[in-house]
């Protein structure tokens, strides 16, 4: 009895363990890539275009939308910020569901300016969540909108993210992409970074997940998310499309998007910094909500997504990468428990040997933590946020029980639960000009130099001992479990 | 150019045109307790807009609005909305 339940268990950790493997398998491409050509590509392109050069006469109209639950402690911070952008032609509007003293910020009259003009929109309810309050706030956009840009209520846009979004627009659709919708730039999560092991190993993740696996998904085609905040898209779209009520209302619409022909184009190059969570508490509840809406979202549209013409491979297999996303939690659990019986019965297939497992064991061990390493070397700031990736490992087994419970109640529940928001606390600890990347890309701006022969690709891509380290890693531990298998095949 | 108010149903519209400010929200607010967290209301820095609002309400919203020299106008709600969003009074009245 107890061979059989150690050798069906052993089998069990065995197909998980491969699951994990074809995903670090995709984090190791994604990291040779991000350090190869087609990323210097996208690292070093011209953000400053031209949009009059199209044909236009005036810049577009933007409507950048706020929506705001109970940010009393942000509010002002996001408002000030983007009244001084650097563009002429916008609106600011605030779609509001607050029960607390933020609405005493909002009544002030300070913000009754005649440019940019402020709306606010407060509703007595939830209703929709943050979708249902964007929904609202399409329908009270001034009707010359061209684009809609979003951000959440703890960012701070940087003066020149608007004329940024429009200039790459301009250069994508001038490049042939006509289908473009939106644009999401790099959420920077930065601000609080410093503030405790918690917000360093979030910091570390954004920085493997931004300027590694999104730039590599843009590098070879693949799907790419709106995440929610940062991103800038077409108003007419969006208005023919609405906001849907999801809990995950983002990773909804980009769905939507796709199935309707029109693409996602992601850049690293438009930041704006954002905080962080600070405790594990709130972490495990944002990512809660993530896995449950992401899956719930995906099993919705797997069947649409995978029979519709408007995509093309590599974003449907992308897709099929993004469907299991968050279900990698419960199989770290499963496969972990199925691993120890299957131990303890010594008990396992004929294929299988102690060192091939160690090797799948590694090989899936060090992917992720090698895209936050070359995600923070990209930026600069590995040698000073290093020890965030180990944060990120540690938070990544604590939040695992979390995300694998909501993402199984995500594919199973017949409707979505509720939003759980995420608590904002203000915090800065860490100074927006210290970011390298920006630092470069100004500092060349003033110089007026052409990106691709520039101090900031030179430094990045011509630091050959750490980048050959972790071009290096990840090519060993991808094939890794191969060379053990072959070798253990042969022995 | 003026300073005006429409009642839609149970809904006001208090507004301004040309150069005019508009009233200090807070103002409203603190005397009569609308605009708070649990009524539906909006702002832009020509309109402000209360959803539902009660009959005690309004007497003494008017009654402030009258102070303050707030005239009643006759302007339909596609227009007023149309001034919310845009800013463009030329459709009002």
């Amino acid at each position: 009895m107890g061979t059989t339940i150690g050798l069906i268990t052993s089998i069990l950790a065995l197909f998980c363990g491969c699951i994990f493997f074809v995903y670090a398998i995709k984090y190791y491409a994604s990291v040779i890539i991000s350090l190869g050509e087609v990323t210097k590509k996208i690292l070093t392109s011209k953000i400053d275009g031209d949009y009059n050069s199209l044909g236009n006469t005036k810049m577009p109209f933007i409507s950048i939308h706020l929506p705001f639950y109970n940010e009393g402690k942000v509010a002002r911070r996001i408002l000030n910020a983007c009244c001084s952008l650097d563009y002429e032609n916008y609106e600011i509007l605030i779609a509001d569901d607050s029960n607390d003293e933020t609405i005493k910020i909002l009544k002030e009259s300070c913000w009754r300016q005649p440019k940019p003009v402020i709306k606010f929109i407060h509703r007595s309810n939830r209703s929709g969540f943050k979708g249902g309050a964007l929904g609202e706030a399409l329908s009270f956009m001034n009707p010359s909108t061209e684009f809609v840009v979003v951000f959440d209520a703890d960012f701070i846009p940087p003066k020149d993210i608007l004329l940024k979004f429009v200039n790459q627009y301009s250069n994508k659709t001038g490049s042939g992409l006509n289908n473009l919708a939106a644009i999401q730039g790099y959420q920077l999560h930065y601000l609080n970074k410093s503030e405790n092991w918690v917000t360093r190993g979030v910091r570390a993740e954004f920085s493997g997940s931004y300027m590694v696996e999104r730039v590599a998904e843009e590098a070879y085609g693949g799907l790419k998310m709106i995440s929610g905040s940062v991103f800038f898209i077409r108003a007419d779209i969006l208005k023919d499309l609405k906001w849907s009520t999801s809990i995950t209302e983002d990773w909804e619409l980009t769905l939507r998007l796709y199935l309707k022909g029109y693409k996602i184009v992601y850049t690293p190059l438009i930041q704006a910094p954002a905080e962080m969570p600070t405790t594990i508490r709130a972490l495990a509840k944002q990512r809660m909500r993530w896995a449950e809406g992401h899956t719930y979202s995906a099993k919705k549209f797997f069947w649409k997504i995978l029979s519709s013409p408007n995509l093309t491979f590599f974003e449907k297999a992308e897709f099929i990468y993004f469907v299991p996303y968050y279900l990698q939690s419960f199989l770290l659990i499963f496969g972990t428990m199925s691993w120890i019986i299957s131990e303890i019965n010594h008990s396992y297939p004929w294929f299988w040997s102690p060192l091939f497992g160690l090797s799948l064991l590694i090989s899936n061990f060090f992917a992720v933590p090698l895209m936050g390493f070359t995600g923070l070397f990209l930026e600069g700031d590995l040698k000073k946020d290093y020890s965030g990736v180990f944060s990120f490992i540690a938070l990544s087994y604590i939040l695992a029980p979390f995300q694998g419970y909501a993402a199984l109640k995500g594919l199973f529940e017949k409707e979505e639960g509720e939003w759980i928001r995420t608590l904002k606390s203000g915090s800065i600890t860490d100074k927006v000009l210290n970011i390298k990347l920006r630092g470069f890309l100004a500092k060349l701006k003033t110089l007026g130099g052409l990106f691709n022969n520039s101090s900031f690709s030179r430094s990045i891509f011509t630091n050959y001992s750490v980048k050959q380290v972790l071009l290096g890693s990840s090519i060993f531990f991808m094939i890794l479990p191969l060379l053990v298998g072959v070798f253990c095949y042969i022995r | 150019m003026g300073k005006f108010y429409t009642i839609i149903g149970y809904d006001l519209y208090i507004y301004v045109t040309g150069r005019e400010d508009l009233i200090d929200l807070e103002k409203i607010s603190n005397i009569t307790g609308f605009f708070e967290s649990n009524n539906v209301w909006r702002l832009s820095p020509k309109l402000i807009f209360g959803k539902d609002v009660s009959r005690s309400f309004l007497n003494q919203v008017l009654r402030m609005l009258n102070i303050e020299g707030y005239q009643v106008r006759d302007n339909n709600r596609g227009s007023l909305e149309h001034f919310f969003a845009s800013g463009d009074e030329r459709n009002l009245k």
